[in-house]
């Protein structure tokens, strides 16, 4: 190798150590870069219609806790946290619609609030979401999952439960990649982000009120007791 | 009933049984013509034998192990949760942690990629264990007739008291008429 192309050489690892430099230092940025998003209220659900709805007026009462949920981002994994109350609140409301004959929503859980109006009452009463970091079957790698539980009761006019459950989704987590980092790339990113695992949360939700025995025993007692 | 180490660490992660929880994976199914019915949990007891009543659903001639082996006929600590049992046996404050970076740029991703398997070399186990308990745990569920459920409900256990269970007893409750009804499994 002659005294030029060592040079050359040292020239071109040079620059590409700096190169990398610079794409490393941006995106230590990002990683300190923080989002404060709203996921949008009518975000696309994938839920099915149903056959036959649910003969049943429901009374659907959200927790407050729900209606103000936002999800924090861990830090330097997650940058920025999403409000997603409206989201949540608005998913319950179109899913229950398409499966219930009627649906009314309440602000308060007092028995005057639907009692004599519907025949059942619905409660949103948790969500907990979390990022998990599984391993893959093989054991050699890791992949991220959005775990999704979401708690659900549903009463009768005595305030009897007929059905209780805790609706677990999870949805697989690809990382959402910015270049070049913007705000705007980062806040869709997160917005996005959040509402796949929904998705898959409320078309779960819609499935398992939808195809438990609950309703079916209820509506045929109902009819008894008219007879 | 899991009280094999290989069993333990393929789904659990580690030897819950060295740490006092004694798994049990229930399957609840209601064959029942009517009703509906929740399982509950936290007063499921785990029983070991006094007397010849092996199989009784008589509760007073049974002993339930507690955190007093050596008051064998106490049975009023014996009631176990995930709550109260695992947390415990863990340590408290698992929380829940990302492996690898989501909005990044490329070279964030690989930044964060090496942070993120850093971190979760330090922390993971403890707390993909805690996960694991989680998630396969019970959960409380109306069952209606036809309906099948299934998890796992955590007990309260010293290692070497596990030879002396006999059976566990479920509480189920009617969600028509609220009565609670008492279901034996013996595990011997």
């Amino acid at each position: 190798m002659t005294k030029e192309e060592i040079v050359n050489f040292k020239g071109r690892v040079m620059s590409f150590f700096l190169f990398s430099l610079v794409i490393l230092l941006s995106s230590c940025a990002t990683t300190l870069t923080r989002v404060n998003v709203s996921a949008p209220k009518d975000f696309e659900l994938r839920n099915m219609p149903v056959d036959k709805k649910i003969p049943l007026r429901a009374a659907l009462y959200v927790d407050p806790k729900i209606k103000t949920y936002e999800y924090v981002g861990q830090p330097i994994f997650e940058p920025g946290k999403v409000f997603l109350g409206d989201a949540i609140t608005s998913a319950c409301e179109r899913t229950l619609k398409n499966v219930f004959d009627e649906v009314i929503i309440l602000d308060s859980v007092s028995n005057e609030a639907w009692s004599g109006r519907v025949d059942v009452l619905i409660r949103a009463e948790t969500i907990k979401m979390v990022l998990l970091n599984k391993p893959k079957k093989n054991g050699a790698f890791f992949y991220n999952v959005f775990q999704t539980s979401m708690k659900w009761n549903i009463l009768n006019p005595q305030n009897s439960k007929l059905y209780t459950n805790v609706i677990v989704s999870e949805e697989e987590q690809k990382p959402v990649s910015c270049f070049p980092i913007t705000t705007s790339c980062l806040e869709e990113g997160m917005r996005n982000y959040l509402l796949a695992p929904l998705r898959e949360q409320f078309q779960k939700t819609q499935d398992e009120i939808y195809s438990s025995g609950w309703w079916k025993e209820y509506v045929a007692e109902a009819k008894e007791t008219k007879k | 009933m899991f009280n094999d180490e290989a069993r333990l660490n393929t789904y659990f992660g580690d030897n819950l049984l060295k740490k006092g929880v004694l798994p049990v994976y229930i399957v609840f199914e209601n064959n029942r013509a009517k009703g509906g019915y929740v399982l509950l949990k936290e007063q499921s007891k785990f029983t070991t034998k006094v007397n010849s009543s092996i199989g009784s659903q008589d509760t007073s001639s049974t002993n339930v192990i507690g955190n007093n082996p050596a008051d064998e006929r106490s049975r009023s600590d014996a009631v176990a949760t995930l709550a109260a049992a695992v947390p415990a046996a863990l340590g408290e404050g698992a929380t829940v942690f990302a492996g690898a970076p989501l909005v990044l740029g490329p070279a964030g991703f690989v930044v964060g990629t090496v942070i993120g398997v850093a971190i979760s070399s330090y922390q993971a186990n403890k707390e993909r264990v805690f996960h694991n308990i989680e998630e396969k745990q019970m959960i409380e569920k109306a069952v209606y007739p036809g309906e099948r459920h299934s998890g796992f409900i955590y007990f309260n256990i010293k290692e070497a008291d596990v030879k002396n269970i006999e059976g566990i007893i479920l509480t189920a409750k009617n969600l028509k008429n609220q009565e609670l009804e008492q279901l034996f499994i013996s595990l011997k």
